[in-house]
């Protein structure tokens, strides 16, 4: 296995269009990296650069230190899984896996010997002599996976290998991708747009927007301390609550001021606030629905901001439900403890964590964090 | 939707007046070709009382036809490469890659195919002349093949946007250059195209006649189709050698369509994508 650095890498387009620009990363062997972002962000650009299949604009890519810019796809020992699956519909199973193998010139009784461990470890050891056209579409992505993985290559590149499975398949395939990396301690470089696979696959995710790097960390990181707004909003699901606030000073301490709403901020953000120069300006604060409790459920907590509102919409997922609301113009989410129910047009009593609470630039759009 | 019994009977009816009215020629050129001159001169006898080879030995063993025939072979042979190499290369450059104004191109190129044939003799006759490739099968060779390039590359376009081109970038990565990922993984699947395509260039060159009647005079280089005229003398027609010159003049193309018909099927690359 290998290493894989990206310098100031851009992708060009003949029509003047970047779509990606000045990506830096550098990702360590057997490191499970997960690019995610919304369509068009640059992630499977990216993904085809590192593969060869498009050109790097400039910049510099290196696979364990060597200079990877001209070289052809197939002299980078890399396998690459297609969101299409892109499997050899001329082929059986068997032709398919053992192609790569074929071609690299592997004695024969060696690319058997490799076919069939990969086909037991993916379960496909009864649909070898069969043509993808007979496959299911969960069988068609487990033969993807598995031409990936009888080759042991440096790199092993997946652009969105699950998006074509429906949910029950996706959970399950998840988990098989997951012990496949801890079994094979491969580099992997994968795709997604979708934010439970990034959250539960990655050791690293690196977001995504218009082609830029928004933030590189581990999911935990992401996800508690996003670099800015778009982070936020993007990760976590439902998505994090926003709204504008004003920064006040009084009696020594920070405030937050929203709608009918104010509280006190503690520690290093109210310290960043106060040496940032916002106090009287305009920020963006934010809050995770799961992060705005049930006051009932409460029991006098300290630091919790109580409010009433009218609930819009209650969804039930069972463990917990989810409250809409309105918060001046904005719409909110609350992630509550099902316990109590609620229905459309009640009036509840809400808690906000004012700990857990998230203050961006309302410009810059920049995390303010001490 | 079920079609009632009664639908079906008509259908099929109507299935077999259609195929008997395209059938009927062909059968009256096959009946022709084996009656004796009697037979063929006495308008109420359509099936031969019995029937006779003579027509075919005459034209086998008694004139310039096998020489047309091989003629006629090679020219077709050769344009029909000539063009599938040409048409492959062009259709897959254009499906593949981004060339910019590949739209304009591929428009020009069927372009061509909107002038009438009868128009072009005259500016090819000219080119012709300047090249000295008058009375040449080199000539009829490269007039053939600027007939049949333009269709052929068009009908490979369609073919070739129906493969996803994932399966090609699969190839590259897997390890083959772009030659090997075209020839292990297109190719095969572009089957069904390249078949039909290489079908129609060898028709389109065997039976073509106005331009091997126009621009080759040597007796012993004529083409069939141009050979087969000579049949048909001012003031009467040998009906008999005609028609087994006929039935002669369409082997190589049944022989041809038997080889490829195989190809012939779509659907070959089901099951590669997610669909």
């Amino acid at each position: 296995m290998a290493n894989v650095e990206l310098k100031h890498v851009y992708k060009r387009y003949p029509n003047g269009f970047e779509a990606v620009k000045d990506f830096n990363l550098e990702i360590e062997d057997k490191e499970f990296i997960i690019f995610v972002g919304p369509s068009g962000c640059g992630k499977s650009t990216t993904l085809r650069m590192v593969a060869g299949l498009e050109e790097i604009s400039s910049g510099e890519l290196y696979i364990d230190g060597q200079l990877m810019n001209e070289r052809q796809p197939k002299d980078r020992d890399i396998a690459m899984v297609f969101q299409s699956y892109a499997l050899y519909p001329h082929m059986t199973v068997y032709d398919n896996m053992a192609f790569s193998l074929k071609l690299h010139k592997v004695p024969r009784d060696e690319i058997d010997r490799a076919v069939r461990e990969a086909a037991r470890i993916l379960d496909l050891e009864t649909l070898l002599e069969r043509k993808p056209k007979a496959l299911s579409g969960g069988q068609r992505q487990r033969v993807a996976m598995g031409r990936a993985i009888v080759r042991n290559p440096k790199v092993f590149l997946m652009d969105e290998p699950l998006s074509n499975l429906d949910a029950k398949l996706r959970g399950q395939m998840r988990v098989e991708i997951s012990k496949l990396h801890q079994r094979l301690g491969a580099t992997i470089i994968y795709v997604t747009h979708d934010q439970t696979e990034a959250m539960t696959l990655g050791t690293r995710i690196v977001v995504m927007k218009d082609g830029i790097v928004q933030q590189v960390d581990n999911p935990q990181n992401l996800y508690n301390h996003p670099s800015n707004k778009f982070v936020a909003g993007f990760i976590g699901s439902p998505q994090m609550n926003m709204i504008s606030a004003r920064v006040a000073e009084a009696g020594g301490e920070i405030l937050l001021e929203f709608e009918d709403n104010r509280f006190a901020l503690e520690g290093a953000r109210a310290k960043a606030l106060r040496d940032g120069g916002y106090v009287g300006k305009t920020v963006t604060l934010g809050i995770r629905p799961e992060h705005i409790y049930d006051a009932r459920t409460t029991e006098n907590r300290p630091g919790l901001l109580h409010f009433q509102t009218q609930v819009r919409v209650y969804e039930m997922l069972g463990a917990n439900a989810l409250v809409y609301f309105d918060m001046g113009q904005a719409g909110w989410v609350a992630s509550v403890d099902a316990t109590v129910q609620q229905k459309s047009g009640d009036v509840i009593s809400l808690a906000l964590d004012t700990a857990k609470v998230h203050v961006f630039d309302s410009e810059s759009e920049m995390a303010i964090e001490g | 939707m079920r079609r009632t019994k009664l639908e079906l009977t008509v259908l099929y009816i109507l299935s077999v007046i259609i195929a008997a009215y395209a059938f009927l020629p062909f059968l009256w050129v096959f009946l022709t070709a084996l009656k004796s001159p009697e037979q063929i001169y006495n308008m109420n006898q359509i099936i031969p009382t019995y029937i006779t080879f003579d027509n075919f030995k005459q034209v086998l063993f008694q004139s310039n036809f096998a020489r047309y025939f091989f003629n006629s072979a090679v020219i077709s042979l050769v344009v029909t490469l000539i063009s599938m190499l040409f048409a492959v290369m062009a259709a897959y450059g254009f499906c593949r890659y981004h060339i910019m104004g590949a739209e304009k191109m591929k428009m020009g190129i069927l372009f061509t195919k909107m002038f009438p044939g009868v128009l072009l003799s005259i500016p090819y006759y000219v080119i012709m002349r300047k090249l000295n490739l008058i009375d040449t099968h080199t000539g009829l060779i490269i007039l053939n093949c600027s007939f049949v390039l333009p269709f052929a590359v068009w009908n490979m376009c369609t073919f070739f946007v129906q493969i996803p081109w994932e399966i090609e970038e699969a190839a590259l990565v897997d390890g083959c250059n772009r030659f090997q990922a075209f020839m292990k993984t297109i190719f095969p699947l572009a089957k069904p195209g390249i078949s039909a395509t290489t079908l129609y260039c060898f028709l389109m060159s065997w039976d073509e006649f106005m331009y091997a009647n126009t621009f080759i005079s040597t007796a012993m280089k004529k083409t069939v189709q141009v050979g087969i005229r000579d049949y048909i003398g001012e003031y009467s027609t040998d009906w008999g050698p005609l028609m087994a010159a006929v039935i002669l003049s369409l082997v190589p193309v049944i022989i041809f369509f038997v080889f490829v018909q195989d190809n012939l099927v779509g659907g070959l690359s089901a099951g590669a994508v997610k669909g």
